[in-house]
């Protein structure tokens, strides 16, 4: 098993030292040096990165290592090992004309968040989620967890989910869930609001064998997600189980320097009930795909653009780690479960261009660290007999760190861009200093407080009513490091929500009829510190204000599941929801770009569903299941991020369109359909179809003159709205060893196509897109060990996503699982 | 040396003869697309964006005849909407409205997209009927060095200037809630474009000329607007908006700590000047005929007179009419033009405007809220060396208060021969090109205009 593991580290590390191996010139400054643990024994395959991976290279199985030609002044050598914890040591290169050899030798100390991982087999909820009335889909993730599959992949897969993201791995993404998107869509992680974990703990890089399963709920959400949404919500559920003690290991390689690493381990001792439960991933990416689409260009020193251009991407690596340690009990008598536990995160990400590929950036990136902590209580009979109670919490600290301070504009072939200046060909500076925008240093802190509990009650057999609580608090504090544009007396602001929802379930008609009736009030509050020069007989001072503020909305929702005939269900439902401006949306975000809105009103949203589900039928060996919904969506007063008007502000450069800020847009309407349908054969061929197809139209019934409006009930530009998925599935079984499973897979992604503005003029189409994936993982006889081989966009397919920015083409994926059982 | 210069000459005298042998073979050949050189004037029009805003979605252009555009009987229904496409004329490259000019022969049209995907990508059309135009010539890229939203004319014919300033965080020192203002500088930066080539053949940039006295009485330019080459193309002139902190004030504190002075008043109206073409020796020279600022909005506002002069309106919040002389390249003070005194009214400014020949101009305007009750927009004739002989002009729509907010877009007042053609449509409502005679100065109704909501047009090329 640890010779498989090193051999993984292994190819990770030399693909990650072979990127760097083109710098030969010049004299010979060369660093050497060892890595060993506190033994002494050498750490074969230890990376060694200088100055953040400027030069990179790996431990041979002496633990020696060198790197040539290392540039003059300081650099800061860090060496890691996993399960290790890494270190850090500073060396200065002199400016001898001769050559040098500096020695930097390390011994690293075991850390505790060492290898060890949690292999859980999760009894599925999925069917019965699925048949409670609300339109959701409950994507699982086990079968995934062993390929090289991320979980925005997955999300991207199933019905009705469009998954907009802007560029490759770790690149910002926008959820849309059959047209509704944005602040709309509630991303939830165990109940609990992603964000609370952190820009690094993020579906990125979670990985899937950390996940139990994912909800997406379309509209109506149930009463334990409450929270401001009205478009529906995703809930990531990770994985509880402890009833066996298992480590599991992953491990994958793959194009543009892809490497992805986990590893979780689950403990528990039957006699006390102390259980741990622990998970770490670790994500590298150079994302270094070309592109060679109509957006990739190429800009001479007479400002003429050429293209298409062929261009690999740079400046876009992606690093992202994370982990996250729970202990506990369970089956107490005090409690079901009871756990604390830790969720810390970083990464580091460098950012390729703003919003459009038009200019790419070289220097600009951004660091996100969040530690959190947690606490997770469940108890059935709490108390009484028939009343139940969760408690979920989280105290988050969390920052965002970022850097723009390179000031010369790049061409997509990675060089410098040149420009006549004053009649002399030069290299060209950027607009205003940085890549985007102006030099900029910022840090973020966030201290978030999120707390969620529930109780239930069973009043009789069939019914039962249930109490929802939900508080958030975020206290934010913005540093400009570079420009100290903000000072000690900028406005600071403390916002906090409360919210209560009551739900009332109940099995009728022999159990057959399934209503859910849910009420929530929301309450918000701010309370904000300002302040201003006073002028007292001619003696100017500063005076602090505090003023708080605070508005409440109150929702409703009903869902109806009806079993008509055996395996099929009728299911419907419907819901007022309120959704309140975000802390980003009303305050601005620095780091994307975004200004601030104060004036902003919470929108809400009038949701419809109805649809059926037809639960697995079996004809032999024929097993088909369907799924079907329709929907409609009324919004008002939404919420929509909108490019900054030039002529409402002053000042030319926040006249661009990277600046973006959120507006209330009046009415909104979408009305659609989605699909699935799943045919098994013999248990061993696994296929499945879905669909999405909606209208996203205009409703301002009347312009500023009073007369109906021209564009009335149009589809509003730019949104993919037609989108198709099919996947296949075949097992071999015992193919080339007695009691080896041989899994293949091929996937299918489509995406219509839409114009990015009103009228569709042929230069703002973003053509249909159709993509092909295909994989297959192998399941050793001895259970414990599966490959994967994943080839996605297998034809090489000029994909486009966001403002037309391509997407990678073909690439391949390599990875090995491995798990223990029984241990301890 | 000799030895090289025979073998140049026999070079070229053999080229000559080469090429004496080609110009007969294409005389011979019978394939030659034929020329349309159809004056075509060209309409442009906007529409709303994806959230309804009018005016904001992108622009549409459409060639038509002159006849045509005389022809109150010829309709343009440019902004034609069916099945969720328009239909009609073609969409100029632009996400928002497009900044769109033209060469004087009307021949090509030339757009700097606003914002959007491509904003800052500069795009050269030749002019057709209809929907047909071909895009020719290289794209630029214009916005490392102006944005992605960038102002810019065409100076001369031939040659575009985009401009762009970006202010500097100000300058201030803190003790105990004291706060000294010490200066609000701007970065300027030029780009020089030739419209032929398509290229960008020269920039520069350099911080706005202000005194040591200017900086620190307050005075900031954050926005720069209608450059210019007078006559000889040896200056560049660019409208500024001026503006001066009141530096003697209490400042308030913004949302990040930071002292705010409020504005003060400007002691005249200021030109940046610099040398053509080599960009250098920026320099200001300021007007004490007015204290309105003349950096426009979207439209070109001024323009070299028949007598070498530079015309310039403080435009788009004044009614002056001001001259740069051709002999000193700085304001003749001696000289003013106001349109309130030329066709007696109050509180008019001028929203777009254009030079005709022989101090004959064509000006579009409206009234100052603060100043007065009368909504609409007005169309003057005026004479800049006779101011008493200008003369307001009726139109049908003229009184239309949805007319004065479309007006803040207005882009270009056509010209051929001796009419200009102004198209004139309230947002969303019917309208018409109105074609002006200068000589005989008569105004008449030419093609209609149609529109959707939160559409109207912009400008005749």
């Amino acid at each position: 098993m640890k010779k498989i593991l090193l051999f993984i580290l292994f190819v990770n590390c030399v693909a990650i030292a072979q990127r760097n191996h083109h710098k030969h010139h010049g004299k010979h400054q060369i660093l050497v040096g060892t890595i060993a643990n506190n033994n002494g024994e050498p750490l074969m395959g230890a990376t060694i990165l200088v100055d953040d991976n400027k030069y990179a290279t790996v431990a041979n199985d002496k633990g020696e290592y060198f790197i040539h030609d290392i540039s003059e002044g300081k650099h800061i050598v860090q060496a890691s090992y996993l399960g290790f914890s890494p270190e850090k040591k500073e060396i200065f290169v002199s400016k001898d004309i001769r050559s040098q050899k500096i020695n930097c030798h390390f011994s690293l100390k075991e850390s505790s968040e060492s290898l060890q991982k949690v292999n859980l087999v999760g009894k599925t909820k999925k069917t019965k989620i699925e048949t409670e009335g609300f339109a959701v889909n409950v994507i699982e993730t086990k079968e995934a967890s062993l390929r090289n599959l991320t979980t925005n992949e997955l999300l991207d897969r199933s019905v009705g989910v469009r998954i907009r993201q802007n560029g490759g791995l770790g690149s910002s993404v926008e959820y849309n869930l059959n047209g509704m998107s944005g602040s709309a869509v509630g991303i939830f992680l165990d109940g609990l609001e992603i964000s609370t974990y952190g820009q690094s703990f993020n579906l990125n890089n979670i990985p899937t064998s950390m996940i139990e399963r994912i909800e997406v709920y379309k509209g109506v959400l149930p009463s334990h997600l409450t929270g401001d949404y009205a478009g529906g919500a995703i809930n990531v559920v990770l994985k509880k189980d402890v009833s066996q003690n298992s480590i599991n290991l992953a491990s994958s390689y793959g194009s543009f320097n892809t490497s992805q690493s986990d590893i979780g381990v689950m403990l528990r001792d039957k006699n006390t009930g102390l259980a741990f439960r622990g998970s770490a991933f670790y994500t590298y990416t150079d994302n270094s795909y070309e592109t060679w689409g109509e957006s990739t260009t190429y800009v001479n020193y007479l400002g003429q653009i050429i293209k298409p251009y062929r261009a690999k991407r740079f400046n876009n690596t992606y690093k992202a780690l994370g982990g996250r340690f729970e202990v506990g009990f369970t089956d107490k008598k005090w409690a079901d479960q009871f756990f604390i536990g830790y969720n810390g995160s970083s990464n580091y990400r460098e950012i390729p261009h703003g919003v459009t590929m038009a200019v790419p950036y070289v220097g600009r990136f951004s660091e996100a660290e969040a530690h959190v902590l947690l606490l997770n209580y469940s108890k059935n009979d709490f108390l009484t007999k028939n009343l139940s109670l969760k408690v979920n919490a989280a105290r988050s600290y969390r920052s965002t760190y970022l850097q723009d301070t390179i000031g010369i504009a790049y061409n997509w072939d990675g060089k410098p861009r040149e420009i006549i200046q004053e009649g002399e060909r030069v290299i060209l500076e950027t607009l205003n200093g940085g890549q985007q925008g102006e030099k900029t240093i910022t840090n973020t802190d966030r201290k978030i407080t999120n707390m969620r509990s529930n109780l239930g009650y069973m009043i009789t057999d069939g019914h039962r009513v249930s109490l929802n609580h939900k508080f958030e608090a975020t206290d934010r504090n913005n540093e400009d490091l570079l420009n100290s544009t903000i000072t000690e007396y900028a406005t600071t602001s403390t916002i906090s929500q409360n919210i209560v929802s009551v739900n009332y379930e109940a099995e009728t008609f022999n159990k057959k009829l399934l209503t859910n009736l849910l009420g929530k009030h929301t309450y918000n509050h701010t309370s904000k510190t300002e302040y201003g020069i006073e002028t007292t007989d001619g003696i100017n001072s500063i005076e602090k204000t505090d003023t708080t503020s605070s508005n409440s909305n109150f929702g409703y929702g009903a869902t109806l599941s009806y079993n008509v005939i055996p395996n099929l269900y009728v299911i419907t439902s419907t819901e007022k929801a309120y959704v309140s401006p975000t802390d980003n949306q009303l305050y601005g975000a620095p780091e994307q770009n975004i200004l601030e809105n104060t004036q902003l009103k919470p929108e809400y949203n009038i949701n419809y569903n109805l649809g059926f589900r037809l639960k697995t039928l079996q004809f032999n060996k024929h097993k088909i299941s369907v799924y079907a919904n329709l929907f409609w969506r009324n919004g008002h007063d939404k919420i929509k991020q909108e490019a900054v008007d030039a002529s409402l502000i002053e000042e030319e450069t926040e006249a661009d369109i990277e600046v973006t800020r959120y507006v209330n847009l009046g009415e909104t309407q979408a009305k659609g359909y989605e699909a699935e349908i799943t045919y098994i054969y013999n248990n061993r061929l696994n296929t499945s179809f879905n669909f999405s197809k909606f209208n996203n139209v205009f409703k301002q019934e009347f312009d500023e003159n009073g007369n109906p409006h021209s564009l009335y009930n149009f589809q509003v530009p730019n949104e993919p709205f037609f989108t198709i998925n099919a996947n296949i599935q075949y097992r071999f079984n015992n193919l080339f060893q007695k009691k080896s499973i041989l899994n293949t897979y091929y996937t299918m992604g489509y995406v219509g196509e839409y114009y990015t503005v009103w009228g569709q003029p042929d230069w703002s189409k973003t053509p249909s897109q159709l993509s092909h994936d295909i994989g297959l993982s192998y399941r050793f006889p001895s259970k414990k060990l599966v490959a994967s081989l994943d080839v996605k966009n297998i034809f090489n397919a000029e994909l486009y996503d966001n403002f037309r920015i391509q997407k990678p083409g073909r690439g391949i994926y390599f990875k090995l699982n491995y798990t223990i059982n029984k241990i301890l | 040396m000799k030895k090289n210069l025979f073998k140049i000459g026999l070079l070229s005298i053999f080229l000559a003869l080469g090429s004496c042998d080609d110009d007969n073979s294409i005389t011979e050949d019978p394939i030659v697309d034929p020329i349309d050189e159809t004056r075509y004037i060209t309409l442009t029009a906007s529409f709303p964006d994806d959230d309804g805003t009018g005016g904001n979605g992108g622009t549409r252009a459409y060639g038509i005849t002159v006849e045509n555009a005389e022809d109150p009987n010829y309709v343009v229904d440019l902004l034609k909407y069916e099945n969720g496409a328009f239909v009609e004329g073609i969409g100029l490259k632009s996400s928002r409205t497009a900044r769109v000019q033209a060469s004087a022969d009307g021949k090509y049209l030339y757009n700097i997209q606003y914002t959007g995907t491509e904003g800052g990508v500069f795009n050269k059309y030749e002019v057709g009927e209809g929907g047909n135009f071909e895009e020719v010539g290289y794209e630029l890229n214009t916005a490392a060095i102006l944005g992605t939203a960038p102002r810019w004319m065409k100076a001369a014919e031939g040659t575009g200037i985009g401009v762009y300033a970006s202010s500097n965080d100000v300058d201030y020192e803190e003790e105990n809630g004291n706060y000294t203002f010490l200066s609000a500088d701007s970065e300027i930066k030029i780009a020089d474009l030739d419209l032929d080539q398509t290229a960008i053949i020269n920039t520069a940039i350099f911080d706005f000329p202000w005194t040591d006295e200017e900086r620190a009485a307050g005075y900031n330019v954050g926005r720069v607007d209608v450059p210019i080459l007078n006559e000889a193309k040896t200056k560049l002139f660019i409208g500024c908006r001026t503006r001066k902190y009141d530096v003697t004030a209490t400042p308030t504190l913004d949302e990040d700590g930071i002292p705010v002075w409020p504005y003060g008043e400007i002691d005249g109206t200021k030109t940046l000047v610099l040398d053509y073409p080599s960009l250098k020796n920026p320099t200001v020279i300021t007007s004490t005929n007015s204290t309105e600022v003349n950096n426009s909005y979207r439209t070109m506002t001024q323009y070299v007179g028949t007598d070498g002069h530079v015309y310039q309106a403080t435009a788009t919040s004044g009614a002056d009419i001001l001259r740069i002389s051709s002999a000193t390249n700085d304001y003749d003070q001696s000289y003013h033009f106001d349109l309130n005194d030329a066709i007696g009214v109050t509180g008019a400014q001028i929203k777009a405007w254009r030079y005709v020949k022989d101090g004959i101009g064509v000006v579009l305007y409206v009234f100052d809220d603060e100043v007065s009750d009368i909504r609409g927009g007005y169309l003057a004739l005026i004479d800049l060396n006779n101011p008493s002989n200008s003369v307001k002009l009726a139109t049908d729509v003229e009184t239309d208060a949805d007319l004065e907010a479309t007006l803040g877009q207005f882009q270009y007042i056509g010209l051929v021969g001796d009419n200009a053609y102004v198209p004139l449509t309230p947002s969303g409502k019917e309208g018409n090109i109105y074609v002006i005679n200068t000589l005989t100065k008569e105004i008449s109704k030419g093609a209609t205009l149609k529109t959707i909501s939160g559409s109207y047009y912009l400008g005749a090329y």
